[in-house]
């Protein structure tokens, strides 16, 4: 019991869930939210994303990638939301994808993602989202 | 070939004298690639021809034009969020209360580089406060370097830049895409006036100000350019304005003329002179 609650990260802990096929951008990603204070969880498309919240966890802020085999990002967009877990409306979800079309970030918006960054992007870009979304960070 | 100390320290007098820049040891080599740009523009061969041209006093403005090269131009949209956050939850509802009978609203962003600022407010105003739309609203933007005030007039911006800041939903709305960039609408575009000033030197006939952004601009200058800078601020601002500075930039010095005020998490300024709320309401009896 004492073993579980010593386990259990701080609840003023910020955590993130960064979703991309991309060994290297999740590292990348990674380096920055570790920098930024932050803890951070991974998967690799938006199937293993799904499965992650099917267990009963969360995270504080999820960054998806568009493109990725299995369950693409805006799949996974769709389906959290649509989803039943406790923080499916509430996690803000920034797409982070080379796809900059209009017609894109439009259908990522109406599909419930919160923010969205173009890639290639600068550990300057998502520090200046954060402060847009109000997230605090180092 | 590395910059002498000798023309770094001149460069350095020329800029302090002209803007009120202050060059910090250490900027040698930024002031070097500047300058090999100003060579270039001026059709100079090198920073070498500069300096010759220079003893030779043949560059004329040339503290002014080394004051443009330097000057910072560091910008984003919504920069550091709370401000902008302050702007929306309590600055603007107060002013358009305060403001009911005249509607007339008046921002100014100081030092606005490429625009991002002075913008930044234009679509919040829109965005939120609708009723607005009916008010005489100013929103002017200065700065001292005519390239950067060519980029903030044109409303065009890099991918890079709009990544910088700029919320999809809101650039969905006001920007459209012109090949790799993204062109601000012209509805937003017209709401901000730009103009090119030398904070140092006097100012050009500008309104009383409700809001003036002041940001990531003193921490650049000398302490005697930000003192004197800051006194024509107080001269410029409403007694009931706002003035927003950049993140640990203060009125050091200047306490007798502003107080700071915390809303959440944005720290702002107010003039000590301001009429207290509570006279408002005695001029209604």
């Amino acid at each position: 019991m004492d073993d579980a609650i010593a386990e259990k990260p701080s609840p003023s802990v910020f955590r993130v869930l960064i979703i991309d096929d991309s060994r290297a951008t999740r590292l990348v990603i990674r380096t920055f939210m570790r920098e930024f204070g932050y803890e951070t969880e991974e998967a690799p498309d938006g199937s293993e994303a799904m499965k992650f919240f099917a267990a009963g966890k969360s995270v504080d802020l999820i960054i998806c990638d568009w493109e990725m085999p299995v369950m693409s990002g805006i799949e996974f967009v769709r389906a959290f939301r649509g989803s039943d877990s406790a923080s499916a409306q509430t996690t803000p979800i920034v797409m982070s994808t080379t796809l900059n079309a209009v017609e894109k970030i439009s259908e990522a918006l109406e599909a419930g993602a919160t923010d969205y960054i173009m890639k290639p992007f600068t550990k300057e870009i998502f520090a200046a989202k954060l402060d847009l979304l109000g997230i605090e960070h180092k | 070939m590395a910059i002498t100390s000798a023309h770094f320290d001149q460069v350095k007098q020329l800029v302090a004298a002209c803007s009120g820049i202050h060059l910090a040891p250490g900027m040698e080599g930024y002031v070097e690639a500047r300058i090999e740009e100003l060579a270039h523009v001026l059709k100079l061969k090198s920073s070498i021809e500069f300096f010759r041209q220079l003893e030779k006093n043949l560059i004329a403005d040339v503290g002014f034009l080394l004051s443009e090269i330097v000057a910072n131009k560091e910008t984003s949209f919504f920069r550091d969020g709370h401000p902008f956050d302050a702007l929306r939850q309590q600055v603007i509802p107060e002013l358009m209360t305060q403001r009911a009978a005249e509607m007339k609203l008046t921002i100014w962003s100081a030092g606005c580089s490429t625009g991002q600022e002075p913008y930044s407010a234009a679509l919040l105003l829109r965005q939120h406060f609708p009723a607005l739309s009916g008010w005489a609203v100013e929103i002017h933007g200065a700065d001292i370097a005519e390239d950067v005030l060519a980029v903030a007039q044109s409303g065009n911006y890099t991918q890079a830049d709009i990544n910088r800041g700029m919320p999809a939903p809101l650039l969905l709305k006001n920007f459209q895409k012109t090949g790799s960039n993204w062109q601000l609408k012209d509805e937003i575009r017209q709401l901000v006036q730009f103009r090119q000033v030398n904070l140092a030197e006097p100012w050009p006939e500008l309104p009383k100000m409700d809001i003036i952004f002041l940001r990531y601009v003193l921490s650049y200058l000398t302490p005697e350019a930000s003192q004197d800078i800051l006194k024509k601020v107080a001269g410029l601002l409403r007694p009931d304005g706002y003035l927003f500075l950049g993140s640990k930039e203060t009125v050091s010095g200047l306490d007798d003329l502003f107080s700071e005020e915390q809303i959440n998490k944005a720290v702002c300024y107010r003039l000590k002179s301001a009429k207290p709320k509570w006279s408002v309401a005695d001029d209604d009896w």
